[in-house]
């Protein structure tokens, strides 16, 4: 196991707590001077089912409730980045043909600077094909094997069937610098033909409670490496699951801004409380169904 | 990634209980079925297929034997409204129509249509679940098929777009290319490859497929872009991102692939000029395989162009006269739940639209926004049972941000209402502005109430997901402010 709180460093401007009741159109100082997470959303354009969007939207808004600027950025295959230059790398889910057709572009352009990113504590969702991409490979029904990032020791096969349907999970969010670790349970939708094996070296996002998870069998759910979260729940993920949105804020933010910044992102505080009982609520009936579904 | 999910074979051929025998009991689960008041017409259907389940075929034959034709109409969205116009049109040329009028699409409901038809019939309309249209199609032999779109809707049931996509390729192999004649958006690139294929492959046994394209052709109505929710941006040829020169709904268009050259094939039947008139009417010209026609709709939403385009198509191939088909699609009014507006007591009405998918949901906004009608009441009711689609998230890829915009508040009920509520606030409404209400029949004395207080007219608009709106009719219903569900039967028609 790695430990978690080694791998952000102190790269980017240090953190400033800022004044959320500032107008920052009547302060003269320039915009810059907020803090800000830079989001690369990596081909966009092909990766984007299962509302992918709406996880973006949410990270935007959260960061804006507690002052911070958002600057969201698309990839396009054939073109790389930086792995220092971006807080946050998000990889959605993709249907079929636009997954393959993107999938050894990703592991030649963007593996080396994925796995860096990874290693320098940069905040990383991937999400159902996003998440097998990360991995070291899929291995398809005609027996061809699609190459993976390589950043997650897993390896996913098509399965015959799809496992469908509401999932629950329970994780553990390690701390980051002196924010406290976290347990959440977190609920989504699961919808995959590939089934995920776990290598020895990687630990699970969390543990399935209800639903199938990687394979429908170990009983784990996602991959987790530093900052790097992988998993097979959509719905969105994050909007139903906010302490999983602000743990990935909070890595975010400490990539940005040194890791004291991450104890910025408290667990509710400004976000309103009508919103907090919708995400209360949209959870427990997601969590509902999936302990009601039979499969 | 995803496994193809094999295309289902037709059911084994195994010998069940002789047709003459499982009728009567067929007909008992019909009793029984109304007794008890299930809303589908689904019901003896499956108690047919079960004692003999070659019966599809069996009734097919009955019907082709006295010259009964078959059509079937498929798409993801609007395949109910196309379905009931196409049935009112060829009424009204004089055909006595058999028609799924409640919409029960699958093999079960298609067979309790046909048995309660019996040997009447000049043709058979039937609206088709799209993932059930290859079983159907092989055991119907249909003589038309109307390919209407394929838009992302119901991932958890599907699988994914793209495994539908090939099913339909599969159908369309299956299909003799002279008897049959397949009426087809050119629009929609996904359908258009598919039978363009259809096409070389009985050009390669020497043979001419019928086909009849239909798209829109007025440039002044088209999207600014394509929508977040298009599904088809490459070519399903050479994966090279399409050119739209227009995008009308979704991703239908006037596209084209730089990457092989493959483009839209040139409709036959295509709206030339169309003017959106608020929610009440829609008038379009229409190029009819070069002849000039003249239409007004009484249903709102360029998306309902689409569906008259559709079935102009396919008549006019069948050799209804303009003259006919114009009047009786102005006659036509919306199916059921599909811009239904119901008067409510002390003035006022309560408009119920069905939403399903991302694009059909960015049809509605765009056609009440477009309407400039006043949204403030407006409700909003989301469930996952199977017929919504258990998966919650396609609301997320819809672009309702201008309907929370202008509506300011929102009435949000349903088993999954939180979840919509989120949506909203992350869309941009102030968390004030979701007005949970998870009852759905109190969610719709609120939204009323609002209408009352708050606009001039009192009319409200209900958002609904499929069970949520047989739901809320149901609570219309037993208010007595509308007729029920059975009441919707289609009227007897007089030959000419």
């Amino acid at each position: 196991m790695i430990d978690d709180d080694d791998v952000t460093r102190e790269l980017n401007p240090v953190w400033v707590a800022p004044s959320v009741d500032e107008d920052p159109l009547a302060s003269p100082v320039s915009v810059g001077a907020r803090p800000r997470v830079r989001i690369l959303h990596i081909y966009d354009r092909y990766l984007n089912i299962y509302a992918d969007r709406g996880n973006i939207q949410l990270l935007r808004m959260r960061a804006g409730w507690r002052g911070i600027d958002v600057e969201v950025q698309g990839l396009e295959p054939g073109e790389r980045f930086e792995p220092g230059d971006h807080d946050l790398l998000y990889i959605g889910g993709g249907q079929d043909r636009d997954q393959q057709m993107i999938a050894e572009r990703m592991s030649e352009d963007l593996g080396d600077s994925i796995k860096a990113a990874a290693e320098e504590g940069t905040a990383i969702l991937a999400v159902c094909g996003g998440y097998q991409l990360l991995g070291g490979g899929y291995l398809d029904t005609t027996g061809a094997m699609q190459p993976g990032v390589g950043l997650f020791d897993l390896t996913t096969e098509a399965g015959d069937t799809r496992l469908i349907g509401n999932v629950a999970i329970e994780c553990e969010l390690p701390a980051i610098g002196a924010r406290a670790a976290v347990s959440a349970t977190v609920a989504g939708f699961e919808n995959h033909a590939g089934r995920t094996t776990l290598g020895s070296t990687s630990r699970p996002l969390g543990t399935v409670t209800y639903g199938a998870g990687n394979d429908g069998v170990s009983g784990v759910e996602g991959c987790r490496l530093h900052h790097a979260v992988g998993t097979y729940l959509h719905g969105p993920l994050l909007p139903r699951n906010p302490e999983l949105a602000d743990w990935l804020l909070a890595a975010a933010l400490a990539h940005a801004h040194g890791v004291d910044a991450a104890a910025h992102i408290d667990t509710g505080g400004v976000v309103p409380g009508p919103v907090r009982a919708l995400e209360a609520r949209a959870r427990a009936a997601s969590i509902e169904r999936a302990k009601a579904e039979k499969r | 990634m995803t496994s193809r999910v094999p295309t289902p074979s037709a059911p084994p051929r195994r010998m069940g209980l002789p047709l003459a025998l499982s009728r009567p009991i067929a007909g008992l689960a019909r009793l029984l079925s109304r007794a008890t008041g299930r809303e589908g017409g689904a019901l003896p259907g499956k108690v047919l297929l079960t004692l003999s389940p070659n019966a599809l075929a069996t009734l097919a034959r009955r019907g082709r034997a006295r010259g009964r034709k078959i059509v079937l109409v498929s798409a993801t969205n609007g395949k109910t409204t196309l379905t009931a116009m196409l049935a009112e049109m060829l009424a009204a040329d004089g055909l006595d129509v058999v028609h799924n009028v409640t919409g029960a699409n699958l093999r079960s409901g298609i067979a309790t249509t046909l048995l309660r038809a019996g040997r009447r019939g000049d043709i058979a309309v039937l609206e088709t679940d799209e993932a059930t249209l290859p079983l159907v199609a092989s055991d119907l032999e249909p003589d038309m098929i109307v390919l209407g779109n394929l838009f992302r809707d119901q991932l958890d049931r599907f699988g994914e777009l793209e495994v539908l996509a090939d099913r339909w390729h599969e159908t369309l192999k299956r299909l003799d290319p002279e008897r049959v004649t397949v009426v087809y958006a050119a629009d929609d690139p996904l359908i258009a490859e598919l039978v363009d294929e259809h096409v070389t492959r009985a050009a390669t046994l020497g043979l001419t497929a019928r086909v009849v394209p239909f798209g829109l052709a007025d440039a002044l109505v088209a999207q600014d872009g394509l929508p977040h929710a298009a599904d088809s941006r490459f070519c399903r040829r050479c994966s090279h991102p399409l050119n739209y020169e227009h995008s009308w709904v979704g991703h239908l268009g006037a596209w084209s692939c730089p990457g092989c050259g493959f483009s839209r094939p040139e409709p036959i039947v295509s709206a030339t000029h169309v003017q959106l008139d608020g929610l009440a009417t829609t008038q379009m010209e229409l190029d009819v395989d070069g002849e000039v026609v003249n239409l007004k709709l009484r249903i709102p939403g360029l998306y309902n162009v689409y569906n008259a385009v559709a079935a102009v198509a396919a008549v006019h191939t069948l050799g209804v006269p303009a003259t006919v088909y114009a009047d009786a699609l102005t006659e036509a009014s919306p199916a059921f739940g599909r811009f239904e507006r119901i008067p409510v007591p002390h003035g006022g009405t309560v408009t119920l639209l069905l939403v399903k998918n991302p694009t059909g949901l960015n049809e509605v906004v765009r056609t009440l926004l477009a309407s400039g009608v006043d949204v403030t009441a407006t409700l909003f009711a989301l469930n996952d049972h199977i017929a919504d689609g258990r998966d919650t998230s396609w609301v997320w890829d819809a672009d309702i941000e201008p309907l929370l915009k202008r509506a300011g508040a929102i009435v949000v009920t349903g088993e999954r209402a939180a979840e919509f509520g989120l949506r909203a606030v992350y869309g941009g409404l102030e968390p004030e502005g979701v007005l949970l209400e998870e009852d759905l029949e109190q969610a719709l004395y609120r939204v009323l109430e609002r209408a009352r207080e708050f606009t001039e007219h009192g009319h409200a608009y209900a958002l609904v997901t499929y069970t949520a709106m047989l739901k809320m009719r149901a609570v219309i219903a037993a208010q007595g402010w509308a007729k029920s569900y059975w009441a919707n039967e289609p009227r007897k028609r007089v030959r000419r």
